[in-house]
């Protein structure tokens, strides 16, 4: 009994291990001088820590512009979505109008078109109406793609809350609108949390759209920046460490505060599409 | 019930409510899908100012082109590797995570971890860990005396690492549906079981498999799905090389379309990746609906 549960342990480091290095070894060697990464077995705790990749990366790149950009892209698509899909998502949790269930069909059919087979003919509609090089393509882009996932979620949570609530708070003199935002919405915040950390993650992840729309450095937005670094910076791995720290942390900050959370949102096109 | 709206009276605010989030789908979705059909059919280009309507040209060029079928190949084959791969493996974590054990959630936490980090941020960590001359696996490797490997710069090699590093990274996604199905199961059905004399690989065969195969299912569809629309990472990590070995259909179409600044002949190339995508769904719609009649 003893060694089976040795064994289980044992197995548990294993995969932890897996998982966690490549992250784990990005920031120690972000710390790292460049002659020191070639000590083989890699040194855990850097002999002479440094921040000079960061200083580079911070002062004489455009990572950290990069990463506001990415900031306010992720941000107002959070915005425009979750409203979007709070509002849509309470119609056709609550409502019965003519051509509803057309409605959820088409809402599920925008799920069947591949992102990367309409993305030529964006970049060719944002060429054609001037939009290149703009962060408002990106959110409009960014906000469809999450939209449908993000009316299922928060119609199912909808669906939970009972709708006497709304009846007693409009019997009360409340609009329909006031009943939405004052009674329902801070019942369905885990819905919202939920929908906001799916988006969040697309958006601050997604990176064809952001390579075909943008091209002036100052307006790219962290992937395509990071890639670009990448590809400047061949075999500096300190220096690349720290760029990708730099995006690596506040996701994983986030990620361990908000874990349940997480797994809602971003398995909800999975779990009822 | 009360609060349904019978008419258009109570229904308007609804519809406010809804209109925003179409006339955004229509616009940013469902338009462009219809003008890639259009452009499709059109020698559209971002060399020249003209273009005409061309016909079916562009798709016989698609079928005449063996790089494409090349492309369609080994998107194929990065397909079922990674859904071999992540559908057992993610299986086989859900069940050892299943068993009752102090720090489970500790392994649960590191296997979603890669699982929210961008494909660049995950190039920009393998880049250097399979760099074939310093990098650390090959380092590891040389303590027992093997290699060196050339992960990502032998023909023969890249895309099994590519596979390799996109399962570090999706591993989550197929874990975490598993697991959560292997939960709904009633532990009473595993006692029963044991009374009844089922070894435990009796009880995952007769009893765990059959429970979960509608979780099953829609894992195979939707890892098969996000594989076929692979572009970032072999774009990051790769390039499509070495010798086109890593070249995906996705890529292709954008070399198409983005290198050689052909946009008739990429969006043709779209409609059939388009193709490939609504036959995938489709058999996952009526797998799906077979799958409830149990």
């Amino acid at each position: 009994m003893n060694w089976k549960r040795l064994g289980l342990v044992l197995t548990y480091v294993v995969i932890t291990f897996v998982m966690v290095s490549p992250i784990a070894m990005t920031i120690i060697t972000s710390f790292k001088t460049q002659s020191e990464i070639y000590i083989f077995p890699p040194t855990i705790i850097p002999q002479n820590p440094t921040l000079d990749a960061y200083k580079h990366v911070l002062f004489s790149s455009s990572i950290l512009k990069q990463f506001y950009n990415s900031m306010k892209v992720s941000a107002v698509t959070i915005l425009l979505t979750v409203t979007l899909g709070s509002l849509t998502g309470f119609a056709f949790a609550r409502a019965s109008f003519p051509g509803k269930s057309f409605l959820l069909f088409f809402l599920l059919g925008t799920q069947m078109i591949p992102g990367l087979g309409n993305a030529i003919a964006l970049y060719y509609m944002a060429f054609k109406l001037g939009m290149l090089n703009t962060h408002l393509v990106l959110v409009l882009v960014y906000s469809a793609a999450s939209l449908p996932v993000s009316v299922w979620l928060m119609k199912s949570y909808f669906e939970q809350i009972p709708p006497e609530l709304e009846q007693a708070a409009q019997v009360d003199g409340c609009t329909p609108f006031q009943a939405l935002t004052r009674v329902v919405l801070p019942l369905a915040r885990p819905g919202m949390v939920a929908s906001a950390l799916m988006v969040f993650v697309a958006a601050w992840n997604e990176f064809l759209i952001a390579l075909l729309m943008i091209t002036r450095t100052a307006l790219k937005t962290f992937p395509v920046g990071l890639y670009t670094f990448i590809g400047q910076f061949q075999m500096d791995w300190p220096r690349i460490s720290a760029a990708a720290t730099i995006g690596v942390v506040p996701l994983i900050l986030l990620f361990l505060l908000l874990q349940r959370h997480f797994v809602a949102g971003l398995t909800a096109g999975a779990v009822k599409a | 019930m009360e609060h349904k709206s019978t008419g258009l009276r109570r229904g308007w605010p609804y519809i406010l409510m809804i209109l925003p989030t179409f006339l955004l789908l229509g616009a940013v979705t469902f338009y462009p899908a219809f003008y890639n059909i259009w452009l499709s059919f059109r020698n559209e280009s971002l060399r020249t100012i003209t273009s005409s309507f061309v016909g079916l040209a562009n798709y016989r060029r698609v079928l005449s082109d063996p790089f494409f079928w090349g492309a369609l190949g080994r998107t194929l084959i990065y397909m079922a590797g990674s859904l071999v791969l992540r559908v057992v493996l993610g299986l086989a974590l859900a069940l050892l995570l299943n068993i009752p054990q102090r720090g489970r959630s500790v392994v649960r936490t590191a296997i979603l971890l890669p699982w929210v980090l961008s494909e660049v941020i995950v190039t920009a960590m393998w880049l250097w860990i399979l760099d074939h001359r310093t990098g650390l696996l090959n380092a590891l490797f040389a303590t027992v005396k093997l290699g060196p490997y050339g992960w990502l710069v032998y023909p023969g090699m890249a895309m099994g690492t590519i596979i390799m590093v996109s399962l570090w990274k999706n591993l989550a996604f197929s874990f975490l549906l598993l697991f959560a199905a292997l939960q709904q199961i009633p532990v009473d059905l595993y006692d029963s079981g044991k009374i009844d004399g089922c070894s435990s690989a009796g009880l995952i065969r007769h009893i765990t498999l059959p429970l979960i195969r509608p979780t099953l299912t829609i894992v195979t569809i939707m890892v098969s799905i996000s594989a076929f629309g692979q572009f970032s990472l072999v774009y990051s990590l790769t390039g499509g090389g070495p010798l086109r070995s890593t070249e995906l259909v996705g890529l292709y179409m954008y070399q198409q379309a983005f290198t050689f600044l052909d946009i008739g002949y990429g969006s043709a190339i779209a409609m059939v990746i388009f193709l490939i995508n609504i036959a995938l769904s489709l058999v996952y719609y009526y797998a799906l609906r077979s799958e409830s009649l149990y």
